[in-house]
């Protein structure tokens, strides 16, 4: 069961008939438009819709007054945004005011016709900037918006135990997501006063905690429908302000109303990776172990809080990468008048990874020791291990590295190792990490599974129902898979953090095993012997005795509905009952919001990775390809070959061009690539060769001893990509992304990336 | 006052009537008036391929193309690729090879790969990378697509030398 | 154009569709080279037995065109009047000594490729006025044309820089006897780069050090523009650095050529 399932919604893919929400219509839907700040900071003086509303097609303007103004964050704890503006804009894009109209084109006259009349306040661009004393305030409280501290053991006595230190500032920059689906959502209200959101979102009921406490209505009367996504990678995790702002005008005209983003939109204001400058300092010996671990992170929160405190928390996770004794974190996300950040595949790991990943080189380099000599002393599980070794083998690290580059020849080869971990469960950070899913079997012996897997396209539905039919022990063609809507499927946190193969196949595994129960009891009726005795292989039940009793699966759920009286149904749970243990809590402390995260074991299970990257640079233009690529992934048992090694080259994908050149590039707080011309992602020329391997084994904590992967492949690439560049050029690039501008002129000596020689 | 001109569009070997305004682009009428919500408009400057059909055979960006420009010529979009209930080769290999994962670039993907195939039975992995780099997709990282392509110009060589070494059995010409 | 008028830059009153008129599909070799109209595709182009052994760099710059839709119906003179900056097919026309001509209907006009483009989606094109062909003279014996296209961030994208050189040789040897060298992409035109093509005649091709002076001078004559794609001194330097590469590429090809020849 567990090989190369094509996917379940396949079909639907390849022929154009599955329905995204972009392609959905509703009878009597109208066109929602938001008209957004041009200015970084301002104070709105005031609004005059009376023209807009007034042209004919208009059905409905609000503007904050036609709100409750009551503050949202995803935690209430560090709620600092109304739906739409009221006394202050904060960020170009940022909502002001919106309208409802009968076509898009009438919406886009009549914001142009909507009157703002802003007073332009100095903005603050920059997180150095606004932690000056006498920086303009962007909210109530300090321009440090969140911060917190983590780690183990003691620092001081760490630094102590070392021979040596080294000390540097790593920096990354903001990536967008680029969904290829744009944000967009349809809200109607029934006549009951409940409310039908359907939308592309990857925690549908988040959201709907988000959109009830934004409304002030029941959790019970929003319903969130999620029909298939066109790629979220974490840039759905939070509402972005469409789904509250269509709720409003849809109920204001009493009409359906849809608001899509435009690509603009989607790049300027649909949030970015969050971007942090990094400083480490290592304590080590001379032998290359690293004692301490002193690490500061400052982030861009852009201007309103939103997944940092998880995106910090993701980062914990270097605890368990690294056997380094002393380990600290100060981590604190400072508010500027810029595109808020959200979570991406990987939330803060690909950042920080790329920190650390590169230091240990850099100590490396130091000590004049290998990368693997390095990395190998300061890893803390074996699993790490062996991933490293797989790489190094397969590339021939050993023998390409330094040997290769610093030629005179035009261009430049080195290759370059780094490493990561991420959760293959979720994470235990919101205190709670748990599921719900059911499996129902119809008379003709059909099987539905009821879950609240969010697939966003990586695959989740078909990997679920190949848990369920292994368990049923039947093909997977009796399978369907059924959800996206709250008001079916159980509570869930979502998309996120790669836990859905994890939970959903945990409570998936148990609904079928629940609801095998039911089908042995029909069949046992049936040949009249003990349940016992019954296995089921290929949809046959057959007696391990007798064999001459058997029958079909599909008999026995005939039998169980029509003669004996009985629907099957089972349902299942994951419960980590060890979630409370781990959970994020905010203290007041006056300017700013301290998070502090409880003890705990970060996640139910981890997943391994190490990649190898080796590449060319053009030393004429600094140019920098990437011919080869090698990665180890250790997830447990790889359910699906074909979605597992797709995530992960998907993941190197991106990792490359977060490592060479994707950046959302702001000016004077206006995004100025907003599009697919000045906005790159990777072309399929600019991918490398790759050959995954996967490190299979059973692990023990997995659904079929499998966990999640989604995001981690994409978390050493920036790092091996960057000790790749440092290998062939004998130059340290320690900030994101590497253009090769910068390494054209690094190679002249005449620019800030310094030379290590 | 809009000006609304009637189109007459050929799409996938049916004819349609559409009213238009003379500025729209052809996925705009594909989707909105004529219901193939297969095509996809993802970037909308004519960059990214998914909105990829082909008109006359060739691949064009319908996000950057006048609907008016393609009246009296054949446009095939993705709802036209599988024939008689049977999916095309090309469809049958991306779900084998996992050549897609949202699917949203899928449709534009396809069409740009069969206008391939037509041109070049069976292209090199240098000939896919110079037809279809103008093909973006954020998922997959391209190689499953790429093997896709290449799977499928191989069974599809399979099904030609298949025709004709039965038509050349029968003695008829094919 | 689409994409303006999506943008709201453009709101023509009228579109007339001239991509069927007969006349602007030509493509014959004459006594003096190749006459492509306007209504050529870069696909046709490309594919043609014309353009394919002759014009080798013509042929790449072809293939490096945007992407495999717009070389299927885009056409020659829709991307040369398109007045679009960070170009490739402009910058090979211009080193190969090109020339469109234009028409109003009842007269024509010639203008030379290299100031077809005045300024940012700017051209020679008046009012009332067509570009009706483009005209590719003969290659002269022992010479040749080398086109590199520099995209700084991905492989699919718009150039930062494009270079084309076109080089001559004297009868025997190396010796450079005629050379056009040619920067687009990088400002709001071409940029002919003239000092440094005069640096070249009567230089020896093998000669490292002249080639490099060559670079030098002409990173000076040209004017580029800061923006995502490149700062204005990475892509001078860069523009050095791709000039030498293409002498060095077309003399190989050269050498190759008159082998074979031999």
């Amino acid at each position: 069961m567990f090989t190369e399932i094509p996917r379940l919604e396949g079909v639907g893919k390849v022929t154009g008939s599955l329905r995204y929400t972009s392609d959905l219509e509703v009878t009597g839907m109208v066109h929602g438009k938001i008209l957004r700040s041009p200015h970084p900071h301002a104070k709105i003086v005031s609004i005059d819709k009376s023209e807009a509303s007034s042209l004919p097609g208009v059905l409905a303007v609000i503007t904050a007054a036609d709100t409750n103004r009551n503050k949202f964050g995803f935690m209430q704890e560090i709620a600092d945004k109304q739906i739409l503006c009221e006394n202050k804009v904060r960020f170009v894009g940022d909502e002001v005011a919106a309208v409802a109209a009968t076509t898009i084109e009438i919406a886009e006259e009549a914001l142009n016709c909507i009157k703002v009349d802003y007073e332009v306040l100095p903005p603050v661009l920059d997180v150095n900037e606004a932690q000056k004393p006498d920086a303009p305030r962007m909210h109530d409280k300090g321009n440090v918006a969140l911060s917190g501290q983590f780690g183990r053991g003691s620092i001081l006595e760490g630094m102590r135990e070392a021979d040596d230190f080294l000390e540097a500032d790593y920096e990354t920059q903001r990536q967008a997501h680029v969904c290829f689906e744009p944000r967009c959502c349809i809200a109607e209200w029934d006549a009951t006063g409940n409310l039908i959101m359907t939308t592309t979102t990857q925690t549908p009921h988040t959201l709907r905690q988000e959109i009830s406490r934004m409304l002030d209505l029941p959790i019970s009367k929003v319903r969130v429908v999620y029909p298939p996504m066109g790629g979220g990678f974490g840039n759905r995790l939070v509402t972005s302000m469409l789904e509250p702002i269509a709720a409003l005008l849809a109920l204001r005209c009493g009409r359906p109303v849809k608001i899509t983003n435009t690509r603009e939109e989607e790049f300027a204001t649909a949030r970015t990776r969050y971007p942090f400058k990094v400083h480490v300092k290592s304590g080590y010996k001379s032998d290359g172990t690293i004692t301490a671990l002193d690490i500061t992170v400052v982030s861009d929160n852009g201007a309103y809080n939103d997944k940092g405190p998880a995106v910090m928390g993701a980062t914990r996770l270097i605890l368990n990468h690294y056997s380094v004794p002393c380990i600290n974190v100060n981590w604190k996300l400072v508010y500027t008048n810029q595109q808020p950040c959200t979570g991406f595949r990987g939330f803060g790991l690909p950042q920080m990874q790329f920190a650390l990943e590169s230091h240990l080189d850099e100590l490396a380099e130091k000590l004049h020791k290998d990368p693997i000599e390095i990395r190998m002393k300061n890893s803390a599980e074996e699993a790490d291990r062996k991933c490293i070794k797989t790489v190094v083998d397969a590339s021939g690290f050993m023998k390409k590295r330094g040997k290769e580059g610093r030629s005179s020849d035009i261009i430049l080869r080195g290759i370059g190792i780094a490493t990561s971990v991420s959760s293959g469960s979720g994470t235990r950070i919101y205190g709670h990490n748990s599921s719900g899913a059911m499996v129902k079997i119809s008379e003709d012996g059909t099987v539905t599974l009821i879950t609240a897997a969010v697939d966003l396209g990586t695959g989740a539905e078909t990997v679920l129902a190949q848990i369920v039919a292994e368990t049923l022990g039947i093909p997977l063609e009796f399978v369907h898979v059924a959800g996206r809507d709250t008001n079916i499927t159980s509570f869930d946190l979502g998309a996120l953090g790669s836990r859905t193969t994890f939970v959903h196949g945990w409570a998936a595994k148990a609904a079928a095993e629940d609801a095998k129960k039911g089908v042995l009891a029909a069949a046992s009726k049936l040949l009249d012997c003990d349940t016992k005795e019954l296995e089921i292989h290929r949809g046959i039940i057959s007696s391990r005795t007798n064999d001459g009793k058997r029958t079909s699966f599909e008999k026995a759920a005939r039998y169980s509905t029509t003669r004996l009286n009985t629907a099957i149904l089972g349902k299942g749970m994951y419960v980590d009952d060890k979630a409370v243990s781990m959970s994020l809590a905010s203290g007041d402390m006056g300017e700013t919001t301290r998070i502090i995260f409880r003890e705990g074991e970060f996640a139910a299970a981890v997943g391994h990775c190490a990649a190898v990257a080796e590449v060319e640079v053009d030393k004429s233009t600094g140019r920098i390809t990437v011919p080869r690529y090698w990665a180890a992934v250790d997830c447990g048992r790889v359910l699906n070959p074909l979605g597992a090694r797709g995530q992960t080259i998907g993941s190197i994908a991106q990792g490359i061009g977060y490592a060479l050149f994707e950046e959302i590039t702001l000016r004077d707080g206006q995004v100025i690539n907003p599009t697919f011309v000045d906005y790159k992602i990777a072309s399929m020329n600019d991918m490398p060769e790759i050959n995954v391997a996967f490190i299979e084994h059973d692990d023990p904590r997995g659904p079929y001893g499998g966990v999640g992967l989604a995001e981690l492949s994409i978390e050493p690439v920036a790092a091996a990509v960057a000790n790749a560049i440092c290998d062939a050029t004998g130059i340290r690039f320690r900030r994101l992304p590497i253009s090769p501008e910068r390494v054209l002129f690094a190679l002249k000596g005449s620019s800030g990336d310094q030379s290590l020689k | 006052m809009t000006e609304w001109t009637e189109l007459e569009l050929v799409v996938n070997g049916k004819c349609h009537r559409a009213l238009v305004q003379p500025h729209w682009t052809l996925v705009k009428v594909l989707r909105e008036v004529l219901g193939y919500t297969g095509t996809k408009e993802v970037c909308g400057m004519g960059v990214c391929g998914a909105c990829t059909v082909l008109v006359d055979g060739k691949p064009i960006s319908s996000c950057i193309e006048l609907a008016t420009r393609t009246t009296g010529r054949t446009i095939e979009t993705v709802e036209g690729l599988a024939s008689g209930g049977s999916l095309h080769p090309l469809q049958k290999a991306f779900l084998e090879k996992g050549g897609f994962q949202c699917g949203f670039c899928t449709p534009g993907v396809l069409m740009s790969a069969k206008a391939l195939l037509n041109e070049n039975e069976s292209p090199s992995l240098d000939e896919i990378k110079e037809y279809m780099g103008g093909s973006q997709c954020r998922c997959t990282g391209y190689l499953q697509i790429i093997e896709a392509i290449i799977h499928a110009s191989k069974s599809m060589g399979k099904h030609r030398s298949a025709l004709t070494a039965d038509a050349g059995f029968k003695g008829d010409s094919p | 154009m689409v994409i303006l008028m999506k943008q709201g830059v453009l709101a023509p009153d009228y579109l007339v569709d001239i991509q069927r008129n007969p006349e602007l599909v030509n493509l014959k070799y004459s006594p003096k080279g190749v006459v492509v109209g306007a209504s050529v595709t870069h696909r046709e182009l490309e594919q043609w037995s014309g353009i394919k052994q002759r014009y080798v760099a013509l042929a790449t710059a072809l293939r490096k065109v945007g992407n495999i839709r717009i070389r299927s119906v885009g056409t020659i003179g829709g991307n040369l009047a398109y007045g679009e900056p960070q170009c490739n097919l402009p910058t090979v026309l211009a080193a190969l000594d090109s020339t469109a001509v234009i028409s109003n209907g009842s007269e024509e006009r010639v203008v030379p490729v290299l100031h077809f483009t005045k300024d940012i989606f700017d051209t020679e094109l008046k009012p009332g006025e067509l570009l009706k062909e483009i005209r590719i003279p003969e290659m002269p014996p022992r010479s040749d044309c080398e086109f590199i296209k520099f995209c700084s961030r991905t492989a699919e994208e718009k150039p930062a820089a494009t270079v084309a050189c076109w080089i001559q040789l004297e009868e025997e040897g190396l010796m450079c006897k005629a050379a056009r060298l040619v920067v687009g992409a990088v400002g709001s035109r071409l940029f002919d780069c003239n000092t440094a093509a005069k640096h070249l005649l009567n230089t020896q091709l093998d000669d490292e050090s002249e080639l490099r002076e060559v670079g030098e001078k002409a990173k000076n004559e040209i004017d580029p523009i800061d923006d995502l794609y490149g700062t204005t001194s990475y892509k001078r330097e860069v523009c050095g650095e791709l000039i030498v590469r293409a002498i060095i590429e077309a003399k190989e090809r050269l050498i190759r050529k008159v082998v074979d020849h031999d």
